[in-house]
């Protein structure tokens, strides 16, 4: 990224209050989940004697049916959310960037072939297929981890594809090609730092796209299971409760809102602060 | 004609483009850029090269260094076709020709920083160490007027003219003998164009490189050129020697480009009210039978409408493709 | 002197940017007459295309206008409201920009869009308009214009969208048109007839034109007077005789000495002006062209005032001073 675009990114983020907030959302839940081992409380320590507390001074967020202090599992359930939506945002990303560029830069029968595919994929219903898929294996956070990150790349690689179609034809690239430079090194040095900042709004909404997945997967009871806890999880145990402890499945909810949110929000930002159209020179 | 100065010799050149896909009835139209042409390019020699937007005179200069496959005729590089040799084998001629373009914004890769620009090429060739690398890049950076303090910026720092002078350098890493200038100069204001028309006429002079010369700005071709080349349509109607094409220019659209130029001088203005050729050029998806210029040209005789005129020797080394001669 | 069409005093524009204020407009003052073709001549950063928008009160972005008066016809546009000006643009004063190709819609016909623009000014029904637009197609010299009225931009050639958008700009029949680089996205051929053909509409119905250009041969051909602008600032003015062949400014000097010359048998080797268009963002103080100029000395840092040759005949430039005159030959440089 050069200096023009880290200046847009500042002059955008000082313009916009909204993308402050979730800069500041994001960076607190990052902070939160990373540091979670130091909540006053174990997140698995269960005591039956405390359980369905509404939030107090001891347990600011309450504790669960099983007296295990809520605040502490929220934090660890918000780890996993977030890893489960970086990663998974890392691997759909470069498959993505790999695939589309390939597709853009070759053309013809290559293109075709991928782009079918990518038809393909996307006319499945992934949703559905995840859940078949996750049935057979171990359920866990890596396996949910992989299962997202390879069947969100479709999206990605279609952005990056039309991306590559324009630079390509872009004079820096054409005179690498009578240069006799190869073409991985072409897509290498000047396709893919170019369309770079397109890549980077596209997988940021996918972290959002992909904490939700996820949050629904275990839901359903198709993700992480206990002890250990994900906002997703959360929710689903909060639904038994829901006449008497509404705010096991509110903060939660609200968390995954926030976060969702607050990630979309900052892939407009960057959409805008990397638009050639956004400076004023 | 001697064989061994001619640097660059095309022969029958076609390159047509596909238009829009090929639908389930009916076969693909095509757009004929560049439609049998022939000329060569003498060793130390500026062609320069005219013509309106779409007569093909960028696509003939792209063709020559192979940016794309052609679709007919014949590219000889000292005597050597290059027209159909792969990749592989091309590589050694590539290393030979390089480019200019016009537009200095699109031309350098925005993420880069010029000695990472200019060094490309080195690079690509595998040219000396890191550190000689690094000589080479200085040497040329200030071969071009631009000082050790810009190697670390990037292209949006710099000027139009400065930009250029970054892709002269480019151009020069690897010692090519054949540059070719694709406008190298039309989007450039007024005082920075003669900048850069001074500094590739010493290039030439100092490394003894042959220029394709690709430019709608007459005067300024007719300044560097030797010859010139004028097309029409993907036709090359005329060519021949500098001095010749503007004192006596034999085809009609020639007559008409060259009175369409607006002297910068307000009392020849006066004198001479602004000429006008009428109409427009044909779509070249369309283009006329015949001669391409027959829609538009005063002196047209039946002829025209149904032979394609081919180029003739009318002057030594004058050739142009007219039935008036 | 009769009262000018347009007059500008000390115009300044300045945009504003992430690292705060751009001064791209200086101080600029200069009048119209009725019927003259004013050619504005700069590279690019000089801020002719930033005066021309001011006229009308289209600047882009963060553009201001920052002091200044713009008087037309008597009035001053500065302090006119957006409601007021949608009035006066294309009906009073009409523009023409570079690209033919962005200046039509291409979801509308070419026709639809000029009877729209009359419809609005004039008050014209339907019917009448759709008249007044084929009329006007007519007039710049569109062959078959009542068939030619119902096709899309896309449907046009370079030159005969530009012709098209002519034909838009002068159907209110406006005093002043602006005409901004009409002919730079042009090859030479349809080039000359553009030039031509707005030299005759001219005469036809009585207008003014600023013609804002970077060449100097397109200025030579069609204007009376000229404007030579540099980094915000008018570097010198007068008529086209007096800017071509008594040229005052080292800048104008420069600019007429880069174009490679005619009737020479052998060829001369070009001479350029040194450095490079100014970085706006950059000036402080002084003569903007003071980093580039041949002559530049140290009084060069405070800006020159205007030192007049005849009554028309104006240049900004330390070396037109007596004192510096007289000076000159002993300094050397």
């Amino acid at each position: 990224m050069n200096s023009r675009l880290r200046g847009n990114l500042k002059y955008q983020l000082k313009q916009n209050k909204l993308g402050i907030i979730a800069v500041i959302v994001i960076a607190i839940l990052l902070i939160a989940s990373i540091l979670a081992f130091l909540a006053p409380h174990d997140p698995n320590k269960i005591d039956i004697m405390n359980s369905l507390k509404s939030p107090n001074k001891e347990h600011i967020f309450g504790t669960d049916e099983m007296g295990r202090d809520y605040f502490a599992r929220a934090l660890y359930g918000g780890r996993v959310s977030l890893t489960v939506g970086f990663l998974s945002m890392i691997i759909s990303t470069v498959i993505g960037t790999i695939v589309g560029t390939i597709s853009g830069y070759f053309g013809g029968r290559i293109d075709s072939l991928i782009m079918r595919t990518i038809d393909i994929l996307m006319s499945i219903p992934t949703f559905f297929l995840i859940l078949i898929l996750n049935a057979y294996l171990k359920p866990g956070i890596q396996n949910i981890i992989i299962i997202i990150g390879l069947f969100s790349w479709m999206g990605i690689a279609r952005i990056v594809r039309g991306e590559t179609l324009s630079v390509k034809e872009r004079e820096y690239v054409l005179y690498s090609k009578v240069t006799g430079e190869k073409s991985r090194t072409i897509m290498l040095k000047h396709i893919i730092p170019n369309i770079f900042p397109t890549v980077i709004v596209a997988s940021t909404l996918n972290i959002a796209g992909a904490i939700l997945t996820e949050s629904s997967l275990s839901f359903l009871g198709l993700g992480v299971r206990q002890p250990d806890s994900s906002w997703g999880s959360m929710l689903k145990y909060a639904q038994g409760y829901i006449g008497d402890a509404p705010y096991l499945a509110l903060f939660p909810g609200i968390l995954i809102l926030l976060t969702v949110l607050s990630f979309n929000i900052l892939g407009d930002i960057f959409r805008v602060a990397f638009e050639p159209k956004a400076n004023n020179d | 004609m001697e064989n061994k100065n001619k640097l660059i010799e095309v022969k029958n050149l076609k390159k047509y483009f596909p238009v829009g896909k090929s639908s389930l009835f009916g076969s693909t139209n095509y757009l004929k850029a560049v439609d049998d042409i022939s000329f060569y390019i003498n060793q130390g020699e500026t062609l320069g090269l005219v013509g309106e937007s779409g007569c093909g005179k960028s696509t003939t200069g792209r063709s020559i260094i192979r940016m794309f496959d052609i679709n007919g005729g014949e590219i000889y590089y000292k005597g050597v076709d290059i027209s159909k040799l792969k990749e592989k084998k091309l590589k050694p001629y590539r290393r030979k020709m390089q480019v200019i373009f016009q537009d200095p914004y699109a031309s350098l890769n925005p993420t880069l920083t010029v000695k990472d620009l200019v060094s490309e090429p080195l690079d690509v060739y595998h040219i000396g160490n890191k550190k000689e690398r690094y000589e080479r890049v200085l040497e040329l950076i200030e071969k071009v007027g631009l000082t050790k303090e810009h190697l670390d910026r990037y292209p949006h720092e710099f000027s139009g003219g400065q930009r250029q002078r970054i892709g002269i350098a480019r151009a020069l890493s690897i010692n090519p003998e054949f540059i070719l200038c694709d406008e190298p100069i039309s989007a450039l204001d007024v005082s920075i164009q003669a900048q850069v028309v001074n500094m590739l006429e010493d290039l030439q002079h100092e490394l003894g490189l042959t220029y394709l010369f690709i430019a709608h700005d007459l005067s300024m071709v007719r300044h560097i050129s030797q010859r010139i080349g004028v097309m029409y349509l993907g036709k090359l109607v005329e060519i021949g020697p500098s001095h010749a094409i503007y004192k006596n220019p034999l085809h009609p659209y020639t007559k008409a480009l060259l009175s369409s130029v607006l002297e910068p001088d307000p009392k020849l203005a006066r004198e001479n009210p602004i000429r006008v050729i009428e109409g427009d050029v044909p779509s070249p998806l369309k283009p006329p039978t015949g001669c391409r210029f027959v829609t538009r040209c005063k002196y047209k005789k039946k002829e025209c409408n149904n032979l394609e005129p081919e180029l003739k020797e009318v002057e030594k080394d004058h050739f142009v493709a007219c039935h008036l001669y | 002197m009769k009262e000018p069409l347009l007059n500008i005093k000390d115009l300044k524009v300045s945009f504003f940017n992430n690292s705060g204020e751009v001064k791209v407009i200086r101080g600029v003052s200069f009048d119209l007459q009725k019927g003259e073709v004013l050619g504005v001549v700069g590279e690019s950063g000089s801020g002719k295309s930033v005066t021309s928008m001011s006229i009308i009160k289209l600047l882009k972005g963060t553009g201001q206008i920052t002091n200044g008066e713009i008087i037309y016809k008597g009035e001053d546009i500065v302090k006119k409201s957006e409601k007021e000006m949608m009035k006066i643009r294309g009906n009073d004063i009409a523009m023409i920009f570079q690209d033919p190709m962005t200046s039509l819609n291409p979801v509308f016909t070419v026709g639809s869009q000029i009877s729209d623009v009359i419809r609005r000014h004039q008050g014209l029904s339907k019917a009448k308009s759709r008249e007044k637009a084929i009329e006007m197609l007519k007039m710049v010299g569109i062959p078959s214009p009542e068939e030619r009225y119902s096709n899309y931009p896309h449907e046009f050639s370079g030159g005969m969208r530009q012709r098209a958008i002519i034909a838009m700009a002068l159907s209110c029949e406006p005093d002043l048109l602006i005409a901004d680089e009409p002919t730079t996205a042009l090859d030479v051929t349809i080039q000359a007839q553009i030039l031509q053909l707005l030299m005759e509409l001219k005469e036809k119905i009585d207008t003014s034109i600023i013609l804002i250009t970077h060449d100097l041969g397109v200025v030579a051909n069609t204007c009376s007077r000229v404007i030579v602008m540099y980094g915000g600032l008018i570097m010198e003015e007068g008529t086209v005789d007096d800017i071509f062949y008594n040229p005052m400014h080292p800048y104008t000097r420069g600019l007429l000495q880069s174009l490679p010359k005619k009737n020479t048998e052998e060829r001369q080797r070009l001479i350029p002006i040194k450095g490079n268009p100014p970085d706006l963002a950059k000036i402080v103080s002084g003569c903007p062209f003071k980093e580039r100029c041949p002559h530049a000395m140290d009084i060069c840092n405070k800006e020159p005032e205007y030192y007049y040759d005849g009554e028309n005949h104006r240049a900004m430039c330390w070396l037109l001073d007596n004192s510096i005159k007289k000076g000159d030959e002993s300094n050397g440089k």
